[in-house]
Formats: C-alpha cells, sequence, structure tokens
C-alpha cells in the first residue's frame, strides 16, 4: 500500500495546511466527482502524477517513487490577489511541512519535496474564477 | 593507422560538445513537449505550437486561423449551403509542429525560451501535463544530454590489496 501512502502523504499535508490557513476551502483530489463550485467560492484541484516506482540499486528493485504534485487554485474574480496570494502560502507551507525535521512521518513513505514552481496567475477569459499554479517534484522512499 | 588529434583541441572540441549538446536538449525538449503525453490535446494546435527562440514567446496565434486546426470544429450546414462552428468534440486531432527549432549557438545564444503561440496557452497550464514533463522529465534529460557517455568504467582500489577481493571505488 506504500503507493497509496505516498500519496495520502502530500495529500494530508497541503489539506492540513490549507483548513489551518482558511476552512472554507473545498480541496478535489484525483478522479473524485465534484461539481464546479460558485463564482465566490474558494476550491482547490490537486493532483498528483507518479513518474516513477521503483529503483533498481543492486539486487532487488525498491520502492522509490517520484513524480509532479500541481494545486490549482481558485478564488472569486476581480477580487485582487491576496486571498490567492495567502492560499498559495498555504499550499506551499503544506508541501514545504514534510521537509522540515520534526515532521511526523505518519504513511512512513519518508515523503520530500524539491523547488516549488509558482504561484503561476492566469486570468482566463471564460472562466469564472481567478486561478493560482503552484507545482513541486516529489520523492518518496519506503 | 587514424590520425591523432593534439591536445591542442581541446577547447574547440568542448565546445562544439557543449553546443551539440545544447541543441540537442533544445530539440528533445521541444519535440517532447508537442507530444499527447506532455500536451493536453483537443484540437492538437496547442501541441503543435511549441517553438524555441532567443525571443520570449508570445501567445497570439488563433487556431481558426491556421490550417487544418481552423476546420475542426466546422462542418457543413446543408440547409445554408455553408460551414458553420461546431461544439461537437472533433473527431480528429492533429499534432503537426508548426515551427522548425532552429540551431543555436551557446555562447552568441546563452539564453533560448520555449514556449507555446497558441492563444490559449494559459488554458492548457491548468493541465498537470506540462508541469509533469518540464519539473520531472526535464531534469534527467538534461542529465542525460550534458552527462559524458563513459564508454568504460575505471576502478580504483582503496582496500587491502592481500585478497584478490579488496574494495574498489568506482571513479
Amino acid at each position: 500500500m506504500t503507493l497509496v501512502n505516498a500519496r495520502a502523504a502530500f495529500e494530508k499535508a497541503v489539506t492540513d495546511a490549507v483548513a489551518a490557513a482558511d476552512n472554507t476551502v473545498l480541496m478535489v483530489y484525483d478522479n473524485v466527482r465534484y461539481t464546479t463550485p460558485g463564482k465566490t467560492k474558494k476550491y482547490i484541484l490537486m493532483t498528483v502524477n507518479f513518474n516513477r516506482s521503483t529503483i533498481q540499486n543492486q539486487g532487488a528493485a525498491q520502492d522509490y517513487y517520484s513524480g509532479v504534485i500541481q494545486c490549482n487554485i481558485y478564488v472569486p474574480k476581480s477580487a485582487g490577489t491576496s486571498v490567492l496570494s495567502s492560499l498559495s502560502e498555504a499550499v506551499i507551507d503544506g508541501l514545504t511541512s514534510v521537509n522540515a525535521s520534526d515532521y511526523t512521518d505518519t504513511f512512513s513513505v519518508a515523503p520530500r519535496v524539491s523547488d516549488i514552481s509558482g504561484p503561476t496567475p492566469l486570468e482566463l477569459e471564460d472562466r469564472s474564477h481567478f486561478i493560482g499554479i503552484v507545482s513541486c517534484q516529489f520523492t518518496a522512499v519506503v | 593507422m587514424a590520425k591523432k588529434r593534439g591536445i591542442g583541441q581541446i577547447v574547440t572540441d568542448l565546445e562544439r560538445k557543449l553546443n551539440d549538446d545544447y541543441n540537442a536538449l533544445i530539440q528533445i525538449t521541444v519535440g517532447e513537449l508537442g507530444t499527447e503525453q506532455n500536451s493536453p490535446v483537443d484540437t492538437g494546435f496547442f501541441a503543435s505550437s511549441w517553438k524555441a527562440s532567443t525571443q520570449k514567446i508570445r501567445a497570439q496565434d488563433k487556431r481558426e486561423d491556421f490550417a487544418p486546426w481552423s476546420s475542426i470544429y466546422k462542418t457543413r450546414d446543408p440547409s445554408r449551403n455553408q460551414w458553420v462552428h461546431t461544439d461537437k468534440k472533433p473527431a480528429q486531432s492533429r499534432i503537426k509542429p508548426r515551427f522548425e527549432v532552429p540551431e543555436f549557438n551557446y555562447k552568441r545564444q546563452p539564453t533560448v525560451y520555449i514556449g507555446n503561440t497558441a492563444e490559449y496557452a494559459g488554458y492548457a497550464l491548468e493541465s498537470p501535463k506540462v508541469a509533469n514533463f518540464i519539473q520531472g522529465e526535464m531534469r534527467s534529460l538534461v542529465q542525460q544530454t550534458f552527462g559524458d557517455k563513459r564508454p568504460g568504467r575505471i576502478f580504483a582500489r582503496t582496500g587491502s590489496s592481500s585478497s584478490v577481493f579488496g574494495s574498489y571505488t568506482k571513479l
């Protein structure tokens, strides 16, 4: 179940940080059905993509997961950037929390994230929300 | 017998190798971005519009202005005898690179921008495919492209020489 645990470790870290910053934000994860929230609501789409699952040093293959996490942060349009900034900061704090020396590795996967890109703001004409994109590479080892 | 190149050519050789690797990386990156695996595809116009340039890339090309993508969302209306827009998802997307990747010189052009010219490129960033490639595979691509290809391996004995199984360190 290490693949499940690796995903859970990152999803929980981000969800906890976002909930602590603003508990009205809806978190949406991969392959979960949802109805696009109204234009005054805030929500985050979190995607975890795995690029690698094992590493072959010598002998048996070892579970070594790596890939990219992307969080699309949707906030009300035409209302300034402060909400996007504070939510982006919460997402970034959640991601980097797994690197902290006092992080409790509940899922036993030694999660790590590397350099974080974003938040890249996107104002798209026919979208009801203002969007910020935060992404980073991750690893998890068993 | 093959003529040996003198050590005096080392700077020229290294510069040529760096330049070859630089161009190979740009070619591979643009090529990989323009695939269904690394770009979201509906009509294929976005995936076909990756470009490398010394200037920043502007996202200004409208799909409707470029064949064959211009006709993908059009259908023939027999009652009016003309082509009209349809919201029906295209049956055939088409990926065909629109820009040739030019040759760059890493000394004269140390900065190269790789971007997408499709007007709606911003929408594509919502898909994690592009970030997945740039943040995921690009790292190993850079390492592979600029890494030395070692034809052999050199080991140095670092442990006791009294045993035939003395420890070695791989250099």
